[in-house]
């Protein structure tokens, strides 16, 4: 027992006095990414470090990483950088913590696609980020049981709907149990992911989320489009073509329903295609887009962006790094081939970086063209956060009770929008 | 130079109290007050807070979510300290005693209650995973129950999360009940003996009264436990499916950390603080009341 | 009166029973920690088909449990620590001193209990940040600041005020007589003789400082420092790792708290009847 206290107690004074003397040329940077991505980050880190002589102080959280930024905030003890989903720009604008980029300064600034900067232009048109990476999702499916049970490649909702079935009561895997299901959804609340699963749904049929009206928005969710698509995930869940726990689950609990076979149809992006190709399998899965809906075929894009933190004093150093993460050697090195290690670059952001002959994969194609012909952002208004939060607490009761009146659930969501609309000051009258 | 022992002696006391009183003051009572203080404001993370007086007070009185959150919270405190306390009886009964196989068993139902929350929710999610091969769905297959949606059946989700919070309480319960089985009186039960009476009647005439205090202690530390539920839940259901598990707590962690609407949940938090002190003294009120007659 | 067969045999399904209830979905998740095939979510196994230790491994190279298990076993063990020394102090004052301004300082402790530790995060979180007086350096980012927050607990001053004062005065007086100064007087009459509280506080201390989530979640922004509630919750969200490998981790996390209580069942149980008898 003496001896745990003496080891410990000299632990304590080792690491827990030693306050954290920043150097000169040290950059601190927080990033939404979690162990799975490290490699990749060290790997660029010390690229740069040996380019510039830049040291950086990287700490890297999957949970909780605005809570994390709010109390910094709070306390004055922001890093210098940030990188976050681009979506979470609005936020940090409303925090006051995030500070604007003259796009035409940034070296290479010029070389990246417009689409993607556009993700990062405020409704004042001023940029406070830099993209540094996309995607777009598509659907994964059990290629070894779909040929088993003698179905085409899902091509529309009809399609989708009798694979799904099919999944759910054939036995694709064999084993003489009914513990299959069709389509996995991520359909919980929590931080908002049923609004980012069910957007593209919501497109497919034709509807929007927001209907703009010269700079200011309307919530335009009680539409029998919107309704249809709402009505046909709802489908899915209540006849348990879904997995049963769809209604609670988030990406976290609905990849390992994929992986381990206990469902069939999944959509996510590419970050999933190496983990899914050794678990289940790069045989027996296959990469397709979205089966199209009433109004054709439409999915959700999104990306990564770089925010440099209004505090900060080291914005030369800051913009610099940035100009790394972007520049070809960046986007290369982002995509971690080789690494065994999550790539943090997906889609590249750069126009002369051609993901398709970087990875090995070639179903990395189906994703680049997704986003460059189909893919959609989500509506940009000043924080899409809060909006994203009410309408997947809508979508989630909606789809938790089978017989609700959907038109009544929409619009309700619609009511609420628009309260929010109007707080942010962007409510068209 | 000598100094006189007794002019010195009262401040013995607070040299001895002075170091829990800086670790207090430092940790919880200045951050205590702070959070008061936030609490009259709208809090900006950067720049300055706005004072908006008790607005924060008053949007607490007419927020229809809050106000299901309370409702639900009820329901919980309500269901886990009557079934908790029962239950924990019942077993206190069966497992009273100092033989060793009894206290075999004792120490081994009693990993729920030391093990974190966190786990334990991690265990429940495992164990009522709503597909038909789910550990629980499939005891209930065996006796021709159809599988269940348990958290993901909003009719289903607080009952699940109940459950949980109920098994972990009936070890600690349970001890209670157990010494307080220990310090009944057994001429009350011999002489319940002489006049014949069944064992039931044993058990509601001596057995009860006699467990009045531990009642008492173990619906008041369910009370403050369940009002202030939050890891539970947090970690299960995450307030869903469409809100049927939504509590107090959860709904003030939400609107501080993922709304960053500081001031309002710092608003909402102190009343809660408050009405469970309340709660403690009346407590203590009615438990003297009782006492004296 | 011998109970009949039956009877024995009714309160041995009883017990059967409740091991069931209570152990059971324990020995599942240990079972399926160490079974070689991968579980689909939602299922455990009774009993390991291919026995294997590559989780455990695996947790404890790859994931670096054993990091994170270090990080926790300091902070609980230096933190049970000072809180037990910290608590004793301020519990021998309450109990065995007359003084003005005790029935506050008693009450304004008491009152900490009832407050929900997410109230004061954000407010703990700039204290943790800002230089402390005198020394001048911030704890936060280090140890320090996810133990020196719980040193204070109410409940482990309440329990010992309450044993402490159940020790006679004569012990007292006779030391004093003998020429016992008041630190003493605490170390070599007062402490031994509730050793058993000691005892309590500290698996309840234990206990509740290995529970924390919040506080090294707002104490520290820097993985090497994380505790095992905060890496469990990483690496729940963690989509690529395997179910096993999370649940092998899960029963890492899980062993401390067995062997701590197992080792101090009595003083726990104590602990717990004292705190509820006299609460």
């Amino acid at each position: 027992m003496k001896i745990t206290y003496a080891v410990a107690s000299a632990a304590l004074m080792s690491v827990a006095f030693v306050s954290s003397v920043q150097a000169a040329d040290t950059l601190k940077v927080w990033m939404r990414y979690g162990e799975n991505e490290k490699a990749v980050l060290d790997a660029i880190t010390q690229e740069f470090s040996k380019e510039t002589g830049v040291t950086i102080d990287l700490f890297l959280a999957n949970t909780d990483f605005e809570t994390r930024l709010a109390r910094a905030a709070a306390g004055d003890s922001l890093p210098d950088m940030i990188i976050n989903d681009a979506t979470s720009m609005g936020q940090l604008l409303d925090m006051g913590i995030v500070k604007e980029i003259d796009r035409a300064s940034l070296k290479g600034g010029d070389q990246l696609y417009d689409v993607a900067w556009q993700s990062v232009e405020a409704v004042d048109g001023k940029y406070y980020g830099v993209p540094t990476s996309a995607q777009a999702f598509a659907v994964f499916i059990r290629k070894d049981w779909r040929e088993k049970l003698g179905y085409p490649v899902p091509k529309t909702w009809e399609d989708l709907f009798n694979l799904s079935k099919a999944f759910t009561e054939d036995d694709p895997d064999g084993d003489g149990k009914a513990d299959t299901y069709g389509y996995v959804m991520p359909l919980s609340a929590t931080r908002g992911y049923a609004t980012w699963f069910l957007a593209d749904l919501i497109w497919q049929a034709g509807g929007k989320f927001l209907e703009q009206k010269g700079a200011a928005y309307v919530s335009s969710l009680d539409t029998p489009e919107t309704a249809k698509a709402i009505s046909f995930a709802r489908d899915l869940v209540c006849k348990g073509f879904a997995q049963p726990s769809a209604i609670t689950a988030t990406t976290g609990d609905t990849t390992p329903v994929f992986s381990s076979g206990q469902a069939g149809i999944y959509r996510t992006g590419p970050y999933h295609l190496a983990p899914l190709s050794k678990e289940p399998g790069r045989a027996v899965i296959e990469v397709v887009p979205p089966p199209a809906g009433p109004a054709g075929q439409a999915e959700l894009a999104e990306g990564e962006a770089a925010f440099i933190m209004a505090s900060t004093r080291h914005e030369d150093l800051a913009k610099k790094f940035i100009e790394f993460l972007v520049s070809e050697k960046g986007q290369e090195m982002g995509m971690g081939v080789g690494t065994g290690s999550s790539p943090i670059v997906r889609l590249s952001i750069n126009k002369n970086v051609d993901v398709t002959k970087i990875q090995p994969d070639a179903d990395w194609g189906t994703f680049a063209k997704l986003y460059a012909t189909s893919a959609r952002y989500f509506p940009r208004v000043p924080n899409w956060k809060p909006i994203r939060q009410m309408t997947s607490d809508g979508f989630n009761k909606i789809l938790s009770d089978c017989s609700s009146d959907i038109r009544a659930g929409l619009g309700e969501i619609d009511a609420a929008v628009n309260e929010e609309l109007a707080n942010q000051g962007v409510l068209a009258r | 130079m000598s100094i006189d022992p007794r002019r010195w002696r009262w401040a013995a006391p607070w040299l001895f109290l002075a170091p829990a009183l800086v670790f207090f003051t430092w940790f919880k009572f200045v951050p205590i007050v702070k959070g008061l203080i936030m609490s009259f404001y709208k809090v900006k993370f950067s720049g300055q807070s706005q004072w908006v007086g008790f607005a924060n007070y008053e949007r607490a009185l007419s927020d229809a979510a809050l106000h299901a959150a309370a409702w639900n919270t009820l329901i919980y405190v309500i269901s886990t300290t009557i079934a908790g306390a029962l239950l924990a009886f019942a077993v206190a009964l069966v497992l009273e005693g100092q033989a060793l196989h009894v206290r075999i068993v004792r120490t081994a139902i009693f990993f729920p209650a030391v093990t974190s929350v966190a786990i334990l929710a991690e265990v429940w999610r495992i164990l009522f995973y709503p597909a038909a091969g789910g550990v629980v769905n499939s005891l209930l297959g065996l006796f021709g129950v159809g599988p269940q949606g348990f958290m993901s059946d909003p009719n289903q989700a607080l009952f699940v999360v109940i459950l949980l919070q109920i098994w972990k309480n009936i070890p600690y319960n349970m001890v209670i009940f157990i010494a307080g089985l220990a310090g009944i009186n057994r001429e009350l039960y011999d002489a319940a003996d002489v006049d014949g009476a069944s064992p039931l009647r044993k058990l509601w005439h001596v057995t009860v009264p006699g467990l009045a205090p531990a009642f008492s202690v173990v619906i008041m530390l369910s009370l403050i436990r369940g009002f202030r539920v939050f890891t539970e839940i947090y970690t299960t259901t995450g307030g869903g499916p469409a809100g049927a598990t939504e509590t107090i707590m959860t709904n003030i962690f939400k609107t501080g950390f993922d709304r960053l609407d500081y001031g309002y949940a710092a608003a909402v938090s102190f009343l809660l603080f408050a009405f469970t002190v309340i709660l403690t003294i009346a407590h203590v009120v009615v438990k003297n009341r009782l006492a004296r007659t | 009166m011998r109970p009949t067969f039956l009877q024995k045999l009714a309160r041995g399904a009883v017990y059967l029973l409740l091991v069931i209830v209570f152990c059971g979905p324990f020995w599942g998740i240990v079972a399926t920690a160490f079974d070689k095939n991968t579980v689909q979510p939602g299922q455990l196994v009774f009993w390991p088909s291919v026995p294997t230790l590559d989780h455990f491994i695996y947790g404890w190279v790859k994931v670096k449990a054993w990091l994170y298990l270090f990080n926790s076993l300091v902070v609980v063990i230096i933190g049970t620590f000072l809180q037990t020394l910290v608590s004793a102090l301020a519990a021998y004052a309450l109990a065995r001193k007359r003084f003005r301004g005790a029935a506050v300082v008693t009450l304004v402790i008491l009152s900490t209990m009832m407050l929900p530790d997410e109230v004061i995060s954000i407010p703990l979180y700039l204290i943790l940040h800002a230089k402390l007086p005198i020394i001048g350096v911030s704890i936060y980012n280090s140890y320090a600041a996810m133990i020196l927050p719980i040193v204070g607990w109410a409940f482990s001053v309440f329990i010992l005020t309450e044993f402490m004062r159940a020790v006679p005065r004569d012990l007292e007086d006779a030391a004093r007589v003998d020429g016992a100064g008041e630190l003493q007087i605490f170390w070599r009459v007062i402490l031994p003789l509730v050793k058993p509280a000691l005892g309590s506080t500290t698996i309840f201390g234990f206990l509740m400082i290995w529970d924390q989530y919040l506080l090294p979640l707002i104490a520290v922004d820097k993985r090497e420092l994380y505790t095992i509630p905060v890496v469990l919750r990483s690496l729940r969200v963690d989509e690529i790792l395997q179910q096993n490998i999370f649940i092998a981790v899960t029963v890492i996390a899980t062993v401390p708290c067995i062997i701590v209580y197992l080792l101090l069942q009595k003083q726990f149980n104590r602990g717990l009847i004292a705190g509820a008898v006299k609460g």
